[in-house]
């Protein structure tokens, strides 16, 4: 080879191979810059605005650009600089300049054209210093990119309880996921489920909101709450409100035990509840131990007249007689760290004569009576997340009731013989669901499952009304015994109602 | 010329050996930043949506767009004419796919690789070219149509987002609802921060190892439960010892059609215990993992008065149980079964005793119609081999067993399988089958069935 072509040869490798270095180089300034320019929520850098007429030493006040016109920092009263940075990064030591942004205040000092500056800030924002103008600074000119590394650093030192700003947009601290759920260690999802569900009113803490011009605005209180439906009511009103959650009261036509639909019990229900407090903490529902307690009176009526007659009942006539009797129905939130505990009674006493409903046996009649019935339970909560969007309870015990058999002779009203059928207990459990979407509840279900049968309840939102008005579309199915035979005082069929429910101030 | 060409022989040499060391140096500092400029989210990785693209034309459609735009790189430097040629051949013949993953608080796309097909399923695959790790970078390669459609799915496509299945165990509260052996595990406290005391209402209907499954026991034992672990465990069979006492109840059969002419019904009340756990690492250490557990009930309140049976028409023969007794050892974690699970083997003895009596509405007690037997002779025994695998974690949860034994003076051996399969720890079934064989039917007590079939729905909540 010739010296000539030999020294062509080697300029060209020389020249060649500092191309292929600039290409990539290129490659990956376009790629970041890019990435800084349009991602706008998942960058993890922090920034600092120099606003006001900006100081910088003399050295840079003028910065070389790698594919521009040197950039010049305009000293202005309405000139704010933008100083973008990544600090805190996985194998990255020191501080690393990344860009920055001129940002100008075209409000200040232009007036619109009828005066006053029109319509509101306008900021005029421009990126004259991109990532690749900076790292050539860092790479070439090393004394210029010092000085406004030392201006970075130098601010956050001198304002270390004001740490630097973020242009994350993404909000991992709220968007924590969790894969188990969660079961609250204190009365919240008790007092979720209760605000949701109870017949009866909850207290809720005050929630204060700032209205405009920061002027604090404390949520409406309705002065009486009314949860109403076609087979029960409760009404309280703020004059009643001298307990932890006030007090109220209740009549229905329900039972809380027997596998009966409203009206299927031949009762008519009169109650009063009040919730108190017995732990220190009387003030903080979360943490009290808490009593909800209902009293409970309780008359036999015929219902089994109407019963064929309601268009939103669809089941057989009752074949079982209630007594008239007493009790009550007590809800304790976990007391001695044991779940939280409900226990019911209602009993009365024997009362034959004239049944609603008797069943012919040849000349004579025979009738069935529960005058006693029980119920404790373990109740317990959790969510499908810690968003509370699904909320689930379960209750799990034992439900008693009694059934005696009164037989009539002929046409008498009084019980020629009397004898008890049972007085068993039976496992009891109760699910619950219940959704929300936006904080707001949208969907019930309940499944409950005693002596052999399943009753299914389940609620949809129908409206919501500003001044706290809620109607819900409920409904309930008991079904037939099943996996034993019917009994002497069981409907063959199963049954369900259909209702509204209209609750106000809850 | 001579020093001129000597010059810039070093000069190549220095060039290409300085600057080939700093230009590493400046290019891994580059990607350092690159790839340190989002939100880290790296302990998500796995549970981030990701799919591969397996549309033939959708991939040569993208392919192609690459091409174009020359974005192709192995090693950050651009791809040579021959290479594609060669990688192109493999996208005719559709041995390339493409593995796609988003981010994990939106809707970006963060990982993009060309992948041969091979290679899908390594531990470190090699990619077809480097992938592209930022959407932003991608939406300009493709056009903002086609990213568009590579988020949203609109293709063929298979699902590789992996769903978090992890099994944990919670100690604030426990509801095992399995008709067959339930346990609601309702409070606990601890002594040093590591232990833990937890306490249970707990069920048990019917005793596979003395031949009463479930439902045909007529009697269903309840009571309370003490269980400790010496440190908690994600595995609740980890505990360090249990002990329940309970009582019985009579139970209707469900399910069951015919009864025997001659039925087992409860004759009394009785006291139930028992006493397990990892006992044997007591009298040596490397005896660990055996469950030893010993059960009995007694009745200690005879309903003798006919009264106690309620008002019957008729006079009729029945049998009762009023004691048994059951020693039992099963070694855990013998070897793990073909990742199928982990095997168990134990066996033990039992022994019932078994009253045949008779109602009479006529009269006042029940007649033990064989009070000429002493108490011992009416006791049978029983021994049993079980074995099986047991599998925790994961999406499936299972406990298979098969139960061998026979009744010496009954006359009879019965073998059985007994399955528990749990979904997610969530939901599950309990199913057990149990048959006879070499049956003496003289011996044979008229109690019996000749096999049986019990099932629970399970629903497990833990926290």
């Amino acid at each position: 080879m010739r010296p000539k072509y030999f020294v062509l040869f080697l300029l060209n490798v020389i020249f060649f191979s500092v191309g292929l270095n600039a290409q990539t180089y290129d490659d990956i300034y376009r790629k970041i810059d890019l990435k800084l320019k349009k991602d706008s929520s998942y960058l993890n850098l922090h920034y600092i605005d120099f606003t006001g007429p900006i100081s910088v030493p003399p050295s840079v006040a003028t910065l070389p650009r790698k594919d521009d016109d040197p950039f010049s920092f305009k000293v202005s009263e309405n000139t704010s600089y933008r100083f973008v940075f990544l600090m805190d990064a996985v194998g990255i030591d020191s501080l690393e300049l990344l860009y920055i942004e001129q940002r100008v205040d075209k409000s200040a000092g232009e007036g619109g054209f009828f005066g006053g500056g029109g319509g509101g800030p306008q900021t005029e924002i421009s990126r004259d210093f991109i990532f690749k103008d900076m790292y050539d600074l860092k790479l070439n000119h090393f004394d210029q990119y010092k000085a406004l590394y030392t201006k970075v650093t130098d601010y956050i030192k001198k304002n270390e309880d004001a740490p630097p700003e973020k242009l994350l947009r993404i909000n991992p601290d709220t968007d924590i996921q969790t894969s188990m759920g969660i079961s609250s260690r204190d009365n919240t999802d008790y007092l979720n489920f209760m605000r949701t569900n109870h017949l009866h009113w909850y207290p809720k803490p005050k929630i204060v909101t700032k209205g405009k011009r920061g002027a604090v605005q404390e949520e409406v209180k309705t002065t009486y709450r009314l949860d109403a439906s076609f087979s029960q009511i409760s009404f309280s009103h703020e004059i009643m409100d001298f307990a932890m959650g006030g007090a109220s009261v209740e009549y229905g036509f329900t039972e809380k035990v027997l596998n009966l639909l409203p009206y299927q019990a031949t009762l008519f229900n009169a109650g009063f509840r009040t919730l108190i407090s017995i732990s220190d903490k009387k003030t903080d529902l979360n943490k009290a131990v808490m009593v909800d307690v209902k009293i409970m009176g309780r008359l036999k009526m015929n219902t089994s007249k109407i019963i064929g007659s309601l268009p939103f009942v669809a089941a057989d006539k009752p074949l079982l007689n209630m007594g008239t009797s007493g009790g009550f129905d007590l809800q304790l939130t976990r007391p001695f760290t044991l779940p939280f505990l409900n226990i019911y009674l209602n009993a009365g006493g024997p009362a034959y004569s004239s049944p609603a409903v008797t069943i012919p046996k040849g000349a004579d009649r025979e009738a069935y009576f529960s005058f006693s019935q029980a119920e404790a339970t373990m109740s317990f909560y959790w969510n499908a997340s810690d968003k509370m969007n699904s909320r689930f309870r379960m209750d799990v015990g034992a439900g008693y009731y009694d059934v005696w058999k009164g037989t009539y002779i002929g046409k008498s009203k009084s019980a020629s013989k009397k004898e008890l059928m049972q007085d068993n207990f039976y496992p009891v459990v109760n699910f619950y669901f219940n959704f929300f979407s936006d904080n707001s509840e949208f969907y019930g279900f309940k499944a409950r499952f005693f002596d052999s049968q399943v009753s299914l309840t389940s609620w949809l939102k129908l409206a919501e009304i500003s001044g706290g008005h809620i109607i819900r579309f409920e409904g309930t199915y008991i079904s037939a015994p099943v996996a034993r035979k019917n009994r002497a005082w069981e409907n063959k069929d199963g049954g369900a109602i259909l209702q509204l429910r209209y609750r106000y101030g809850f | 010329m001579k020093k001129f060409s000597l010059l810039l022989l070093s000069l190549v040499f220095f060039q290409s050996g300085f600057s080939q060391e700093t230009d590493s140096v400046t290019v891994a500092s580059l990607k350092k930043i690159y790839n340190s400029l989002e939100y880290n989210t790296i302990a998500f990785n796995d549970l981030k949506e990701q799919w591969i693209i397996n549309d033939p034309v959708f991939i040569r459609e993208i392919y192609n767009r690459f091409v174009v735009r020359n974005a192709f790189r192995i090693n950050e430097k651009k791809v040579t004419r021959e290479f594609l040629e060669q990688k192109t051949e493999d996208i005719y013949n559709g041995h390339i796919l493409i593995e796609v993953r988003k981010r994990y608080y939106d809707d970006e796309i963060e990982f993009f690789g060309f992948i041969p097909e091979e290679e899908i399923n390594k531990p470190n695959p090699q990619y077809t070219f480097d992938p592209v790790v930022d959407g932003f970078y991608l939406r300009e390669v493709l056009n903002d149509k086609i990213y568009d459609k590579v988020r949203n799915r609109d293709y063929y496509f298979d699902n590789l987002t992996k769903t978090d299945y992890d099994v944990k165990s919670g100690y604030y509260f426990d509801l095992n609802l399995d008709l067959l052996e339930p346990n609601v595990m309702y409070w606990n406290t601890t002594s040093n921060a590591r232990n833990k005391y937890l306490l249970s209402l707990f069920g048990k209907w019917g005793d596979d190892r003395i031949m009463q499954p479930g439902w045909y026991a007529n009697e269903y034992i309840f009571g309370s439960k003490v269980t400790y672990y010496s440190n908690i465990s994600n595995n609740q069979q980890n505990y360090t010892y249990s002990v329940s006492l309970g009582t019985n109840a009579p139970a209707s059969k469900p399910f069951i059609g015919t009864a025997p002419a001659k039925p087992l019904y409860v004759s009394g009340k009785a006291l139930y215990v028992k006493v397990s756990g990892d006992f044997m690492k007591y009298i040596d250490e490397s005896l660990t993992d055996f469950d030893v557990s010993v059960e009995t009930k007694y009745t200690f309140v005879d309903n003798l008065k006919t009264l106690d049976y309620g008002k019957k028409p008729a006079k009729f023969d029945f049998y009762s149980n009023k004691t048994y007794f059951v020693l039992a050892v099963m070694k855990r974690n013998l070897f793990n079964l073909f990742d199928f699970g982990q095997f168990e083997l134990g066996g033990g003895v039992a022994s019932a005793d078994i009253h045949h009596l008779q109602y009479d509405p006529a009269a006042v007690k029940i007649t033990d119609l064989q009070g000429t037997k002493s108490l011992f002779d009416k006791f049978s025994h029983f021994a049993f081999l079980d074995f099986g695998v047991e599998r925790t974690g994961g999406l499936i949860q299972h406990n298979l067993h098969t139960l061998i034994g026979y009744n010496v003076q009954g006359g009879f051996g019965y073998f059985g399988v007994k399955m528990k399969v749990m979904l997610n720890d969530t939901f599950g079934m309990d199913i057990r089958y149990f048959n006879t064989y070499g049956v003496d039917k003289k011996k044979y007590d008229p109690w019996r069935y000749d096999s049986f079939l019990v099932f629970s729905p399970i629903i497990r909540i833990n926290y």
